[in-house]
């Protein structure tokens, strides 16, 4: 029942906000508040599930079922929406984001929990077309960038259905059943070459969402021309629901399509990372710097995936969550910026720290964060994928542990130039430090990067009960000691 | 149970935390008092231990699990043996001083309360980093002192070279950071643990010789790139643009030194290689010359200290590469005392000289300033290693007497020696240009509180007199180093009788003639003739210079050619107009509303979705 209301609270709000079109900033709050207060019975392990419109042949489509990994995903999309609502609080165009995010995060709720794939298939599509809408409507309001990413989406899912097809019938024919439930579609008995051409394509569909090198060409787009508070929800929220289609979906559905394609897919997410962090480091703009490093980051994570290795796997699901606090905190340092009409230009930035003292040590911190220190969210991540992939491939995972240099010149490098130095003449004379509201939202990501951090183990317990659920290949051999 | 060890990084730790949350409603000057009393409270613990249980057995104090994950388990432990609480009592207590001196040194500066957190978390840092029984918790450490000295070097981040100076140095040392890591992956793979006490046994038992070979020479770039080694040194001079202060905690007593504590901490690793430990001896002391050859030249005092410490640190490799560790970790605790002393001190002049560096400006500041006089020229003494009177005698000089006697030492001893005449004389040089001759009119009055003359007078105590703790070999007085260090790094080779006697000779000639070499490369200065006009010297061999024009700008090429061959064109251009091409119609028709797009796209799903449920249903089953 829990599970169910995780997707139509969202809903029922934003019908709401939809149908009374007047101002309820309470409202929203309040909403984003019970949806965490939902996850937390979840946590303490209840197996809620539900099954509603039963469909002859495809199962039941309204089929959702709580999982570990889907309850943490679920918790830390939850703990988002709040971030983004405050991130834009005084903006004129809150009630509208707000309605959007919240049919977004109702939308991946759904795809966390599906149990039927079907039904994820169309959470998936509801997140893409809600993504779309929120780059469309918010920021400078770029059709070109919501386009791309539609289409993008669009094309790439549809890979991921024609590639579940085939499993379906397979499983069909063999059993008799013919159901998309999760159940029903594992265990295959298809051969290792033809996993392998269908595990392409649902990495196809899943992929483009992380954004999987070479797929993410929409990303740019996405974050730089949409509103901080709709890039921090779309980065650090909506590539989750990539994560869990590849932990949950793909990898245990064609587990030796899976093993086959490891090799390669570190390979192209080693690539992966150290591109993202050189266009990082190649431009001037604080946003595609951010946009870039988040593309360089999620290929990490997809790195630790594909390695099918026990370490990497706790590490690109670590950093995956960690991800989303360090989105939050860098889309955040935007917002600021944007608040006070500064652009996100180094060029017409410089010696901001002198201006805003609070606002350049926050700044520090979650480029910091960025660049992996020890000690803060992102490095135990980072750490466990790149060894627990070095014992896999170690020539490939060493090339992507270089990208921790690049990243250190990335973020540094950007710091230097906007906040340190002397102050660039063109920016105005007075110019506000942070407002009471940024500097609790940036203590609360502070914190939760410290604690993700220093008490790492809290969380990576978490994962070591998940791990055989999800893949009993991890279990079972393959890359495991 | 030692389970209160955690209280000596703990307090800088809280203070760090208690200046971020509070210190605006604090002020900087309470902030300060508070910063300053941390390390304090951390040194009486340290000294609890040295009255009380000693550190053998080792101490340890398990806090939390870090990180588990399958067979690979990082807890946060604690430990303290003899070699630790040597590094812990440098890093507390000299840190202490530092935090004592600042308070004066640094009143009234624009980011007062910043200079003390982040020297709060530098001593918190090392602490950590010395204390770690496991080389991730090290890493920590290791990062954080990293993070603090890239924070205090940028400290006046209003001159953009300053922030370049900052970031370079992080950068630098980033890159053995990160060979550093994929060591401890290396080791990982191999022996599947990273607690130190855990891995030396297995490595020595179970030698993986390709293995043992990579692993230590990435460990080992990461140990050079900390400990600003050739040719990873090309940091440190750079480094110098944060305050003298900063310079003598982080560039001089304890951060640099962090290469050398691996090194020893680890000798058991290195030591299985065979050639490593030569090499490194054979480094160690070409370091050691070649950047006493450029302290010869420079003309800004910080930079002369600059030079002085990678030189000495390349002593201290050298003494673990011959197989002396413990007089290495000697070294360490003699130039921690005296290169803190030099450094403070310098941070006076400078202020004295009103901001200027450039020795060639000073003079003569003896007659106005005798208290900062006697203290530097302990600190003189030292570095230059004069016989009998200073710590260094008793340090270095046994370090290169003790490669004379290792086989295949002839290199080591032939550079360390010639290094030690170069030693004494940029040191004496410095001493003369600054403290005599004729007066120079650039001086301010100055006057120093007792906040900056106890560190100094203490430092000074310890320069002349913390060598007596270890006299050379038939010596009378003391023998307590070498002998106490035994159990953990075994006894060093030293020469005795005659030879003994003969080596220690050598080594004082050679400070002597050095001291003639800084005479006269001081008189030639002032004539206007000196060595700093020799490019080759000053700019260190153009190492830096080479350094930075051959590898940053391939980097940004590449970044540069990603981005516009492969990104701008292939993905976004290609990709995105060959997808758009594919999809023309559709995208032209979904382009043409905002509620259409929306409408559309959803009616082309369920469709698309119906399209296939069709199939499904029509299939012939």
């Amino acid at each position: 029942m829990i599970v169910s209301l995780l997707v139509l609270l969202p809903w029922g709000i934003a019908l709401w906000l939809s149908l009374a079109q007047r101002s309820a900033g309470a409202l929203t709050i309040a909403g984003a508040l019970a949806e965490i207060l939902l996850c937390i019975p979840l946590l303490a392990g209840d197996p809620s599930a539900v099954a509603a419109i039963h469909l002859p042949l495809l199962g039941a489509l309204w089929q959702l079922q709580a999982n570990p990994l889907a309850d943490l995903f679920a918790l830390t999309t939850a703990l988002l929406l709040p971030v983004a609502l405050a991130v834009q609080w005084h903006h004129d165009e809150y009630l509208h984001l707000a309605r959007i995010l919240a049919v977004l995060q109702g939308a991946l709720m759904g795809t966390y929990f599906a149990n039927n794939f079907l039904g994820f298939y169309i959470f998936y599509e509801i997140v893409a077309l809600a993504a779309a809408w929120l780059i469309l409507r918010s920021g400078k309001k770029d059709r070109r960038a919501a386009l791309t990413f539609l289409l993008y989406t669009v094309t790439a899912s549809l890979f991921l259905l024609l590639a579940v097809l085939p499993i379906y019938l397979n499983r069909g024919n063999n059993t008799g059943i013919y159901d998309f439930s999760w159940i029903q579609l594992s265990g295959s008995d298809l051969s290792g070459q033809i996993q392998l051409l269908l595990f392409l394509g649902m990495l196809a569909g899943l992929g483009v969402k992380l954004p999987l090198f070479p797929l993410h060409g929409w990303a740019r787009g996405a974050y730089v021309q949409s509103a901080p508070a709709a890039a921090l929800f779309l980065s650090g929220a909506t590539v989750l629901a990539g994560v869990y289609g590849l932990v949950h979906w793909a990898v245990p559905l064609l587990p030796r399509g899976a093993l086959l394609f490891s090799p390669a897919g570190i390979i192209l997410a080693a690539i992966g990372t150290l591109y993202g962090a050189f266009l990082a480091l190649s431009t001037s703009e604080l946003r595609e710097t951010v946009a870039y490093s988040s593309v360089s980051h999620m290929n990490l994570v997809a790195l630790g995936i594909f390695a099918l290795q026990e370490q990497a796997w706790s590490g690109a699901l670590f950093l995956s969550i960690a991800h989303a606090v360090l989105a939050a905190g860098l889309f955040t340092v935007l917002a600021v910026l944007e608040a006070r009409g500064l652009g996100s230009n180094w060029e017409g930035l410089g010696g901001l720290f002198r201006r805003m003292p609070r606002f350049g040590a926050w700044t520090l911190l979650f480029f910091l964060m960025a660049l992996g220190l020890p000690g803060l969210g992102n490095f135990p991540g980072e750490f466990l994928t790149l060894l627990g992939s070095f014992r896999v491939l170690p020539l490939w995972a060493g090339i992507a542990t270089l990208g921790m240099i690049v990243n250190l010149v990335v973020f540094l490098r950007a710091y230097e130039r906007s906040m340190l130095g002397q102050i660039n003449p063109r920016l105005p004379a007075q110019i506000a430090d942070l407002a009471q509201r940024e500097w609790w939202i940036f203590l609360l990501l502070g914190a939760a990067s410290l604690y993700l951090g220093l008490g790492s183990q809290t969380l990576l317990s978490d994962f070591a009960q998940l791990l055989p659920v999800h893949s009993p290949l991890l279990i079972g051999g393959a890359h495991g000691h | 149970m030692t389970d209160w060890l955690f209280l000596i990084p703990g307090f800088p730790l809280l203070g760090a935390l208690i200046n971020a949350l509070f210190g605006e409603r604090l002020g900087p000057r309470r902030c300060g008092r508070l910063a300053a009393a941390m390390p304090l409270l951390s040194s009486l613990v340290v000294l609890a231990i040295w009255l009380g249980p000693g550190a053998e057995p080792a101490l340890l104090d398990r806090l939390w699990t870090w990180m588990a994950v399958g067979d690979f388990r990082v807890d946060l432990t604690l430990r303290v043996d003899d070699v630790s609480l040597v590094m812990i009592s440098i890093a507390s207590f000299v840190g202490f001083l530092i935090h004592l001196f600042s308070q004066q040194y640094l009143r009234g500066d624009y980011g007062e309360r910043r200079y003390y957190f982040y020297l709060n978390l530098f001593v918190a840092g090392m602490l950590i980093l010395t204390m770690a029984n496991n080389l991730l918790l090290l890493y920590l450490g290791w990062e954080t002192v990293g993070l603090c000295s890239y924070a205090l070097i940028s400290h006046w981040y209003r001159e953009p070279e300053n922030a370049w100076a900052g970031r370079k140095a992080f950068v630098v040392t980033r890159i053995g950071d990160t060979t550093l890591l994929l060591g401890i992956f290396l080791l990982f793979a191999q022996y599947h643990t990273l607690s130190i006490s855990t891995l030396l046994p297995l490595v020595t038992a179970h030698p993986a010789p390709a293995l043992l070979l990579a692993a230590s020479i990435l460990i080992l770039i990461g140990a050079y790139a900390k400990s600003a080694q050739f040719p990873f040194h090309i940091w440190l001079p750079d480094s110098m643009a944060g305050p003298s202060t900063v310079s003598a905690l982080i560039h001089a007593a304890t951060m640099v030194t962090a290469g050398v504590y691996l090194c020893i901490r680890l000798l058991g690793l290195f030591a299985a290689v065979p050639g490593m430990l030569e090499a490194i001896a054979v480094l160690g002391a070409w370091t050691a010359f070649f950047a006493a050859s450029c302290g010869l030249a420079q003309v800004d005092v910080k930079r002369v200290l600059a030079y002085s410490t990678i030189s000495q640190l390349g002593y201290m490799f050298m003494g673990v590469g011959i197989g002396a560790p413990s007089l290495g970790l000697f070294h360490l605790l003699v130039h921690g005392c005296f290169k803190a002393l030099l450094f403070m001190a310098s941070g006076a002049i400078i202020l004295i000289y009103a901001d200027d560096h450039d020795i060639r400006h000073m003079g003569g500041l003896k007659y106005r300033q005798p208290f900062l006089r006697w203290t530097f020229l302990a600190g003189v003494f030292a570095l230059a290693a004069v016989p009998l009177i200073s710590a260094a005698f008793y340090s270095k000089d046994a370090i290169i007497n003790a490669s004379f006697l290792v086989a295949g030492g002839g290199v080591p001893y032939a550079l360390g020696l010639s290094g030690a005449v170069l030693t004494a004389g940029y040191a004496f040089r410095l001493y003369f240009l600054v403290f005599e001759g004729k007066p120079s009119e650039l001086e301010v009055p100055y006057q120093m509180g007792w906040g900056m003359k106890i560190p100094l007078a203490l430092l000074a105590a310890a320069s002349i007199g913390i060598g007596w703790l270890q006299f050379p070999p038939g010596w009378p007085g003391p023998h307590l180093w070498v002998h106490w260090l035994a159990p953990e790094l075994g006894l060093p080779p030293r020469p005795i009788g005659l030879e003994g006697g003969l080596l220690t000779l050598v080594g004082a000639l050679a400070t002597f003639l050095g001291i003639a070499l800084g005479y006269w490369a001081a008189r030639r200065e002032r004539a206007g003739r000196g060595l700093s006009r020799w490019r080759f010297l000053a700019s260190g061999w153009w190492i830096d210079g080479t350094i930075l024009r051959l590898f940053p700008a391939p980097f940004y090429a590449l970044g540069r050619f990603l981005r516009s061959g492969v990104e701008n064109l292939g993905v976004q251009g290609l990709a995105q107009g060959g997808l758009r091409d594919g999809l023309r119609l559709s995208a032209y028709a979904l382009a043409r509303g905002e509620n259409g797009l929306a409408s559309r796209y959803a009616v082309s799903m369920i469709a698309g979705l119906l399209l296939l449920l069709l199939l499904i249903w029509s299939w012939p089953l």
